[in-house]
């Protein structure tokens, strides 16, 4: 029982003090995980990082899971999962309470006026950083392309596009098996 | 109990889809709420910025934002045990059958799939731009702040405090 608990209160710790998630959270999870408790090495959570950019859903969540899991199995990798988002859920419902009330002021209408440029900006800067990591050849330039055109002009539905370009990495990777 | 229903299963399936996190789910959750009509495009964006300013993911962070303006309270516990699901699932069957790694075939399916999610995320940027950058100022704080993130180390939740107060002294 004091394993669960302190899964639950050490990912939460994780979970109220990073922002933006994904890779924000690494330093903290090494700092928290690693060098703290040695509840698993630097290659692991490395693994599960990569592991977690390559399977559907959210890094943290992942990392908390197989972390939760390694300690403590099933149980462990629900209770590790729900810490880490126990604080958010506390601190969003918290703000959408409030912002319920205040949104229709005209000051704080003026203020997000000026923050959805920049969120349009912090999207664009969002892809800057992905690109290096994820174009590399003319092949990912042309899927780039194709992606964006059909989601933004022809309002194909995102998980289409998701869906075949999974379907077609499978593909590939099976057909440079057999020609081995 | 029906919208609920239709909550968990819409979350579930941004977080099926939603490979890497961050702003993956941005196209995601954008297609879902204009179609269900849950929320506008500049509600959804204002939720974008309380996402970034506020600790923990982007994608649970607006999970519980939407289940809360949908169903109160309990549509943001099940809108977000919606999102969180798939990884937890995908996680347990993972840590349970390959115990160490997953050798390369993840990374090869990322080869295809991270350009195209970057440009689903571009699709959304897009749409984001031509519904708020509507003024020569807005289109200058825009090349301002871009330049400001690819070529400077500051911090987000900065450019969001910088800008909610251009917004109000000029707005």
């Amino acid at each position: 029982m004091k394993d669960l608990w302190d899964l639950f209160r050490v990912f939460a710790q994780i979970g109220a003090l990073t922002f933006g998630g994904g890779y924000a959270m690494l330093p903290i999870i090494q700092e928290e995980i690693v060098n703290k408790r040695g509840w698993a090495t630097d290659e692991e959570i490395l693994d599960y990082y990569a592991i977690g950019q390559s399977t559907p859903g959210i890094i943290a969540v992942n990392t908390a899971t197989f972390i939760g899991y390694k300690r403590k199995g099933i149980i462990g990798a629900i209770v590790a999962t729900l810490g880490m988002i126990f604080p958010s859920i506390v601190i969003i419902t918290i703000i959408a309470v409030f912002f319920d009330q205040f949104e229709n002021y005209q000051i704080v209408q003026h203020a997000f006026a000026g923050i959805r440029v920049a969120v349009a900006a912090l999207i664009l800067n969002a892809i800057v950083t992905m690109w290096q990591k994820a174009v590399k050849d003319y092949i990912g330039i042309i899927i780039f392309l194709v992606s964006f055109f059909v989601v933004a002009f022809l309002d194909v539905s995102p998980i289409w596009v998701v869906i075949i370009s999974f379907i077609v990495g499978i593909i590939i990777k099976h057909k440079k098996v057999d020609s081995k | 109990m029906l919208t609920l229903l239709k909550l968990f299963g819409t979350f579930f399936e941004i977080g099926l889809f939603g490979f890497g996190g961050g702003y993956v789910i941005i196209p995601l959750i954008q297609e879902h709420l204009v179609k269900n009509n849950w929320m506008s495009i500049e509600e959804f964006l204002n939720l974008v910025a309380i996402a970034e300013v506020t600790p923990g993911s982007i994608s649970v962070n607006s999970a519980t934002y939407v289940g809360y303006k949908v169903y109160g309270v309990l549509g943001s516990v099940v809108a977000t045990l919606g999102v969180i699901s798939p990884s937890l699932i995908v996680g347990l069957l993972i840590a349970a059958f390959f115990k160490n790694g997953t050798g390369n075939t993840p990374q090869n399916i990322l080869k295809f799939l991270a350009p195209a999610v970057i440009g689903l995320i571009l699709g959304s940027g897009f749409t984001i731009g031509i519904t708020n950058i509507t003024s020569l100022i807005n289109l200058l704080i825009f090349v301002i702040v871009l330049l400001l993130l690819v070529f400077t180390d500051v911090n987000p939740i900065v450019i969001i405090i910088a800008t909610a107060l251009i917004g109000i002294v000029f707005g």
